[in-house]
């Protein structure tokens, strides 16, 4: 670790010292099948190490961030002889639903803190398009939500859709929410990814747009849902004092989890929810910002009600208060708090939890555009697992943590 | 905790038509199923008796979609939270496709199969359920 950056806090947080995201890489995105995950995987390590300006040589560490739809042996451990990374410190896979990727990044940090590596890939890649079945296939396992097996079979709760649409609907209920406030997310979701190249889903979405749009299971509409693609995307997360492009470079501020044991079978939560308060609340602590100093919110919403949760829970809103929040045009272009400015899951492309981070590195290098927002940071990249259970997020900025200083004093 | 009867839904749980849920013996509240403890006392001293059957709806969905020919479309998903037990998966009965009742009081109709069906507490429930 460099001794040129110290902690000035005495709050004894662990601090992500002299940890930066170096370089990142999206292979083209797919709606039709054509190359395998692990193939895609190896391209966007090697677009992500070009970025950084290393090579594959110089990786020492590798981390496998696994979709929950995609079979291990898809993405398997060995990939880094297909890669030909000859000098691993540290290979390993992590199987944590969407919050898969940043937990790469978070466990990639953690090691680079401790000296066990110095430059380590981390790649998500993901395959639901096949050739021999459809997205709606791969997406229509049924959802545990209910902790009796079986129990979401015999009544057809088939799909995370579902899951998240029990969600939905008791939180319109809770907040007593109609469909028209609702239907804003999806709005301005498509408003931002008419900015971006990338996107999946540029064409403007009326109120009569979305209200004509088929329901797939109510409240849920076909809009609504994340759009699910073939593609990979990687970063490598290295040593601050060892990259060879630092004007390049995105300082990790904070990384934080947490996994709540106490979401009802119905997703009616009263209130924060406790494990992303808790996490929210050390991430802030770690970074020494408040959640009205963050500046963009890049968030997992496969569905709506995942990234109106992520406004509450975080803080960034009051409890309650997120639909019309968004509604308000406080998370679009121009708002108080840009919001998915790549358009998210669900009108961008939905590369589980790895599209968050996606956005957050693009504006963070400038490299926006028509959707470039004013980015310095703190960017707050959030990933969510299972129903609502699993969270983990970091905080992202250009320059180093400004409780960091260039010495000791 | 769990039955052996994976994938049987609620049926490890129903004796003679009634259902059981988990209540901590210490201090007699009612624990979910997904979980092996009370989240008052912190023990795993549980019993199982039957509830009461009664509860309310805490939400419901529509499926508009077949996934699977198993179930065809539209056909609903309902959770109810018992009033003296946890919240339990089923399917709201006697209601119109689009209507979504969440906070209605309902009885719940234990199946033999294993499933749970909710019938508006305002209904006439038949005989034959």
């Amino acid at each position: 670790m460099p001794h040129s950056t110290s902690v000035r806090s005495g709050r004894g947080a662990p601090a992500v010292d002299g940890v930066v995201i170096s370089g990142y890489g999206l292979t083209p995105l797919s709606r039709t099948y054509g190359e395998s995950a692990a193939s895609l995987a190896v391209q966007a390590v090697s677009i992500a190490c070009a970025d950084a300006g290393l090579t594959r040589a110089d990786l020492d560490g590798l981390v496998l961030a696994r979709s929950p739809i995609l079979l291990p042996r898809e993405l398997p451990l060995d990939i880094h002889q297909l890669l030909g990374l000859q000098a691993l410190r540290l290979l390993t896979a992590i199987d944590a639903s969407g919050t898969s990727m940043l937990q790469a990044v978070q466990t990639a940090g953690m090691a680079i803190r401790t000296g066990l590596a110095t430059h380590v890939a981390c790649v998500f890649a993901d395959t639901p398009i096949r050739a021999e079945k459809t997205s709606q296939a791969s997406f229509s396992r049924p959802m545990r939500i209910s902790g009796v097996p079986g129990a979401e079979e015999q009544v057809g709760l088939l799909g995370a859709v579902g899951g998240f649409g029990l969600m939905t609907r008791s939180y319109m209920a809770r907040h007593s929410s109609n469909e028209a406030t609702m239907a804003r997310y999806s709005i301005a979701a498509r408003s931002w990814a008419s900015l971006a190249p990338e996107a999946l889903q540029r064409s403007e979405l009326t109120l009569d747009g979305y209200l004509s749009s088929p329901y797939v299971v109510d409240p849920i509409r076909l809009v609504d849902c994340a759009l699910p693609v073939n593609g990979a995307f990687a970063v490598v997360v290295s040593n601050a004092a060892r990259v060879p492009r630092s004007e390049t470079c995105v300082h990790v501020h904070a990384m934080a989890q947490g996994h709540a044991i106490d979401i009802p079978v119905s997703g009616e939560i009263n209130g924060r929810c406790a494990a992303v308060k808790a996490l929210a609340d050390r991430l802030y602590r770690e970074a020494g910002v408040t959640p009205s100093q963050v500046e963009s919110l890049q968030c997992y919403d496969a569905f709506p009600i995942l990234g109106l949760r992520a406004l509450e829970d975080y803080g960034l809103c009051e409890p309650g208060g997120a639909a019309a929040f968004v509604a308000e045009g406080r998370t679009a272009r121009g708002g108080s708090l840009p919001m998915n400015s790549g358009g998210g899951h669900i009108a961008g492309f939905y590369l589980q939890g790895a599209t968050p981070l996606h956005e957050a590195l693009v504006q963070l290098r400038q490299q926006g555009g028509a959707r470039q927002i004013r980015s310095d940071g703190p960017v707050l990249v959030t990933g969510v697992g299972s129903r609502y259970v699993h969270h983990a997020a970091i905080l992202l900025g250009r320059e180093p943590a400004p409780r960091f200083t260039q010495s000791d004093n | 905790m769990q039955s052996a009867s994976q994938g049987a839904g609620y049926l490890p749980y129903l004796v003679d038509g009634r259902l059981l849920v988990w209540r901590c013996r210490r201090t007699g509240l009612p624990v979910e199923y997904a979980q092996t403890y009370c989240r008052c006392c912190d023990r795993s001293d549980l019993r199982l008796v039957p509830a009461l059957l009664r509860g309310r709806i805490t939400s419901l969905v529509w499926y508009h979609r077949q996934y699977i020919a198993q179930f065809p479309a539209p056909y609903n998903v309902a959770v109810a939270r018992l009033h003296d037990g946890p919240e339990v998966l089923g399917t709201l009965q006697g209601i119109d496709s689009g209507s979504h009742p969440v906070g209605e009081p309902v009885e719940v109709l234990p199946q033999a199969d294993g499933r749970l069906h909710f019938v508006v507490h305002s209904m006439n429930i038949p005989s034959s359920l």
